[in-house]
């Protein structure tokens, strides 16, 4: 019998082949229109996350010590060094987060513009904060401020103003301060030689905040109540190699190296040296590396007057003749834009 | 012998091939990209604030000291506690301070009926305003001549400083 055009009849029906693939594509094309949207996300990418590069940037500021370490040591005019820092934190050790140390943050914020910078000791300014710190294809513009919360000892700006609208987070710190050994001299004792003995490991026992780090920052020796004028003749550091014995040697000339000041005038290596009541030495951050010393190592200054000068046959550092400042709090703010 | 129906099939086949080439393309040069709502980022900001702000008050200035938190925690001394945790919130770079506002309650346990006592540490009143809450674990000696927590009990004790804190 003849079909009629009008009356439904198999090849109407949708099969389920049909269905089954039509389902799929249906289901794949919403998938893909639904990700269509992520095409245009490289126009218009930079604004989106100026918020989440400022957070970034914060972290690496206030939480991580950089890489290396102890990148504040480097010396710029060497592009070779200058390339070894491949992220400049400011804190003291990556156990602890928000302390930040004072010689990286001065560091820090000494910069030149780009032209001049390389055959100086200063970053450039704005290419070694893009790369070591800010991080991303895009050239972040960056503004990032230091201010002290009750001391106006901390002021430091870096970049421009920022515009309205930006990227901002501020985190609050706190600033660790150098601690000074302190110990008395005596001219109506014995010996002629004052003899500074440090065990680094004794030191580096305490966490970060509170220790002193003579690998890493200045340490400082105040040596007081001479009562008489004494000549200082000469100053010698000794080191202990493992198998060996105690080598003493005549100080380097040049930085990093030991100073001394006579209380009145600034810390130089001007001998003989005359000392009235009180003295102060300053050994260089930088200067224990350049012997190769580590944590573990022990070392003694040795230093030779014209006269009697104490009553101890050795000053050993401890933790007992450290003063330290109080850390000072500061608030760190980054805008990026 | 060649026909038409062979190149429909050969044209067909190419079309669907490159359709497919042309979206597994685009499915896989797309970014997902997640964007969180604008007041997110503002609590996030004010979160890790004051998260800082409550650490640094927990860093002693000197080794072996207690710190200002846990002394004002033991003392129950709510004008220390608000003036520095209010100085340093609200400083920055510029010479206008910014305008945060907290509210502080420490949640401590009973330790023979084992229920949580609230006590409140002083801060703003709360009106509603988009906050976000930091809390810090503080170690308190509240043997009676150490310390002078109300309604805690007189011993060595761990309790939970919560401090709501909002700007405006």
């Amino acid at each position: 019998m003849q079909k009629r055009a009008w009356v439904l009849d198999d090849e109407g029906l949708l099969s389920i082949d049909f269905l089954a693939g039509f389902t799929i594509f249906i289901l794949a094309f919403i998938f893909v229109s639904l990700m269509m949207s992520g095409l245009l996300i490289n126009l218009q990418s930079k604004t989106i996350d100026y918020d989440a590069v400022a957070y970034r940037t914060g972290v690496v500021l206030a939480e991580d010590p950089g890489e290396p370490k102890d990148w504040h040591l480097k010396d710029l005019k060497f592009p070779s060094e200058r390339a070894e820092i491949l992220r400049m934190g400011l804190s003291v050790d990556r156990y602890s987060p928000g302390i930040l140390s004072e010689k990286k943050v001065e560091k820090f914020f000494i910069y030149a513009s780009s032209s001049s910078c390389s055959a100086m000791d200063t970053f450039c300014y704005p290419n070694d904060y893009r790369d070591k710190l800010i991080f991303g294809d895009y050239q972040y513009n960056f503004n990032i401020t230091l201010r002290g919360i009750d001391s106006s000892e901390i002021d430091q700006d870096l970049g421009p103003v920022p515009p309205n609208r930006h990227g901002h987070i501020r985190r609050v710190v706190k600033i660790k301060q150098p601690g000074t050994i302190n110990f008395p001299a005596n001219t109506s004792g014995t010996y002629n030689e004052i003899t500074v003995h440090f065990n680094f490991g004794d030191l580096y026992e305490r966490e970060p905040l509170y220790r002193l780090e003579p690998l890493t920052e200045d340490t400082i020796i105040n040596l007081t109540d001479f009562g008489e004028a004494r000549e200082l003749q000469v100053i010698r550091a000794c080191t202990f190699p493992t198998l060996g014995t105690r080598t003493c040697f005549l100080l380097y000339s040049n930085s990093p190296t030991v100073k001394v000041s006579d209380g009145i005038n600034p810390y130089d290596q001007s001998f003989p040296k005359t000392i009235s009541n009180n003295m102060s030495i300053v050994i260089e951050d930088g200067f224990f590396g350049r012997l190769g010393l580590d944590e573990y190592s022990e070392f003694e200054l040795v230093l030779t007057f014209n006269g009697t000068v104490t009553n101890q046959s050795m000053y050993t550092v401890t933790y007992d003749n450290i003063t330290f400042s109080e850390p000072i709090p500061a608030a760190m703010e980054v805008r990026i834009w | 012998m060649v026909g038409d129906a062979g190149q429909l099939y050969t044209i067909e086949g190419i079309a669907a091939g490159f359709l497919m080439i042309v979206t597994a393309y685009l499915v896989v040069s797309t970014t997902t990209v997640f964007t969180p709502q604008d007041v997110h980022i503002i609590d996030m900001q004010l979160q890790q604030l004051g998260d800082d702000v409550l650490t640094m008050m927990d860093t002693p200035n000197e080794y072996g000291e207690k710190s200002i938190l846990v002394e004002a925690v033991e003392n129950y001394d709510m004008n220390s506690f608000r003036d520095q945790f209010l100085q340093y919130a609200n400083k920055t770079s510029n010479t206008r301070q910014d305008n945060l506002k907290y509210r502080a309650t420490i949640y401590a346990r009973k330790s023979a009926t084992k229920e949580i006592v609230t006590i409140p540490f002083g801060g703003s009143t709360y009106y509603r305003e988009n906050a976000v809450t930091v809390s810090r674990w503080v170690i308190v000696n509240n043997t009676p001549l150490t310390g002078q927590l109300p309604n805690a009990d007189p011993r060595n004790q761990t309790v939970l400083l919560e401090v709501l804190v909002w700007r405006g």
